[in-house]
């Protein structure tokens, strides 16, 4: 059997299309592509001073393929291939510095990025039947496989990047970086039970990353080596905000509605004290942010609080139209996304 | 000679004498052999098994060792050279899928006293799913196996079998080491004589070194 025919059987037997994507309405799509994502194939971080990075790169090849758009997703991962990645292995650079120099000057990676970027190109290669999109997704899934799971406490993590995250007595992981509707997506080009381990520890690692009063997991958690539970990590604020938005969507996506990060979070985006969803809460102090989540954050608050709640009917989330900038705008086409995996109604 | 007869006499014949004997002993060698108790016959039966027991920890092991490597080898070379074909005849699928659900399973049950939710559930089964499906393709297999160790990357196999071992029965296990930079890396073979009498093995089961549970067939 060649490699070519191998690679088609990958994509027939185990990557079926998804039916929900009828479902999805191109007009935030559209209108993403053309704030953020510049013929070139470079994705803007609006937010960021005009950075680009392999999350929204991922991202956007993520959604470029589940809204059909196969030119910008040829066109996004020809600028991702070409400047961000590594020569050593089939991991990318994080970050591309603002401007038209393309600058890279550090090579470590994101693990979040290099997920979406291999889920993009596993997906894209069924649905386009190319073999050559499912190979490069398969080089890239092995190699977060290979060289970002480590063994902590009994425990396999899934380090954020390959530098700067180990400690002598304890490791900082980012449970937003678990992308859990990509592993089985991974799991089947690269059958490692090494994803099996690392998502059943990291569910278990949900259940006992739960701060405050609200129970919320932090955006960044130290996993002690040897004694001790985790913790909000030291460096960083211990709040759920930017970062940890992600793990309701990502739950909820993967049909892990109730568990009870996704609730709690519900729980504390639906309290009626404040008007709109705050945008993060300090897991030490109570403290909240004094203005409201933007879009795409309100956006997955909704599809937590619906599925949470069991709501089957049609969903109001805030759209592109909405968002202020790049990471609202994607968060909430992501959202979209989701809810049409979820089976729920976007109105 | 007198008038009267007298009584018949028995004459001792020395030549007579040992006809007999020849004829009682040719005799009693046509008979079959008298019958042996029970008893003796386990006794024997136990003789005979230790003596075959002997024979294979002196020098039987160490033929099936080799024997063992040799088939080793073979199948891990039809891996190294991408022999899809070959290796699909290698293999005892329904066998190796079992096990493999079985460890992942426990695998999937990590979070132990934490009750998951349903849904949990279900997105850890479709994982196993994932896996199992991809490893009942012959070049996920290999995949894995390539993955796994990374000597069968660069061509070699016999460096890097670190252990052949015997548990007992016709299973051969095999260890072969990983790359120590890479994570995760080393994967064990369980392999069956294949039936028929004929001396090549088949792959059983894959041993993963995290797993509690696993390759029992």
């Amino acid at each position: 059997m060649g490699r070519r025919a191998a690679l088609s059987g990958l994509a027939s037997c185990v990557l079926p299309l998804r039916p929900a994507e009828a479902a999805l309405d191109a007009r935030g799509w559209l209108a993403f592509r053309a704030r953020f994502v510049q013929p070139n194939g470079r994705v803007i971080d609006t937010g960021n001073g005009g950075q680009s990075h392999t999350e929204g790169q991922g991202w956007t090849m993520l959604l470029a393929q589940r809204f059909g758009d196969r030119e910008t997703f040829r066109q996004v991962y020809g600028w991702t291939a070409r400047v961000l990645r590594r020569p050593q292995d089939a991991l990318h650079a994080w970050r591309c510095r603002p401007g038209p120099a393309e600058v890279v000057d550090d090579l470590n990676n994101a693990t979040d990025g290099d997920v979406a970027i291999a889920w993009a190109l596993l997906e894209a290669g069924a649905r386009w039947n190319d073999p050559a999109l499912l190979a490069a997704g398969t080089k890239v899934a092995a190699d977060v496989l290979r060289l970002l799971m480590r063994r902590v406490d009994g425990r396999r993590l899934l380090i954020p990047s390959l530098r700067g995250f180990e400690h002598s007595d304890y490791v900082v992981v980012n449970l937003s970086y678990y992308l859990f509707p990509a592993f089985p997506v991974l799991a089947a080009a690269c059958p490692d039970p090494a994803w099996v381990e690392v998502a059943a520890d990291g569910l278990a690692l949900l259940r006992v990353a739960r701060f405050g009063r609200w129970g919320l997991p932090p955006d960044w958690l130290a996993v002690p080596t040897r004694v001790g539970a985790p913790h909000p990590a030291p460096g960083w604020p211990a709040r759920f905000s930017f970062d940890a938005v992600r793990v309701p969507l990502y739950m909820s996506w993967a049909g892990m509605r109730l568990e009870p990060c996704v609730v709690d979070a519900a729980r504390w985006w639906s309290d009626p004290r404040w008007g709109a969803p705050p945008a993060w809460v300090d897991l030490n102090s109570g403290e909240m942010s004094s203005y409201p989540a933007p879009a795409g954050i309100a956006a997955i608050a909704r599809l937590a609080i619906a599925g949470a709640s069991g709501v089957r009917g049609p969903v109001a989330l805030p759209g592109v139209a909405q968002a202020t900038d790049y990471y609202s705008a994607a968060l909430a086409l992501l959202a979209q996304v989701a809810a049409a995996d979820m089976g729920l109604a976007v109105r | 000679m007198s008038g009267t007869q007298p009584a018949p006499q028995y004459v001792y014949d020395p030549g007579e004498a040992w006809d007999e004997l020849y004829d009682t002993r040719d005799g009693q060698a046509a008979l079959p052999p008298p019958p042996r108790s029970p008893r003796q016959r386990r006794r024997r039966r136990r003789i005979l098994a230790g003596l075959l027991g002997c024979l294979l920890l002196a020098g039987g092991a160490g033929g099936l060792a080799v024997l063992g490597v040799r088939q080793v080898t073979g199948i891990l070379g039809l891996i190294a050279a991408g022999d899809v074909a070959g290796l699909q005849a290698r293999v005892d699928w329904p066998l190796l899928q079992r096990g493999l659900r079985d460890g992942l399973a426990d695998a999937a049950h990590t979070p132990g006293g934490v009750g998951l939710t349903q849904g949990a559930d279900l997105y850890l089964s479709s994982l196993v799913d994932a896996v199992v499906a991809g490893q009942a393709r012959p070049e996920g297999l290999a995949w894995v196996l390539r993955q796994r160790s990374m000597a069968l990357v660069s061509g070699g196999v016999l460096p890097e079998i670190a252990a052949v071992a015997l548990p007992g029965g016709p299973v051969l296990r095999v260890d072969l080491l990983g790359d120590p930079a890479g994570f995760p890396s080393g994967v064990g073979l369980c392999l069956h004589l294949m039936d028929g009498g004929v001396l090549r093995v088949r792959l059983v089961g894959l041993l993963w070194p995290e797993f509690a549970r696993q390759c029992r067939n």
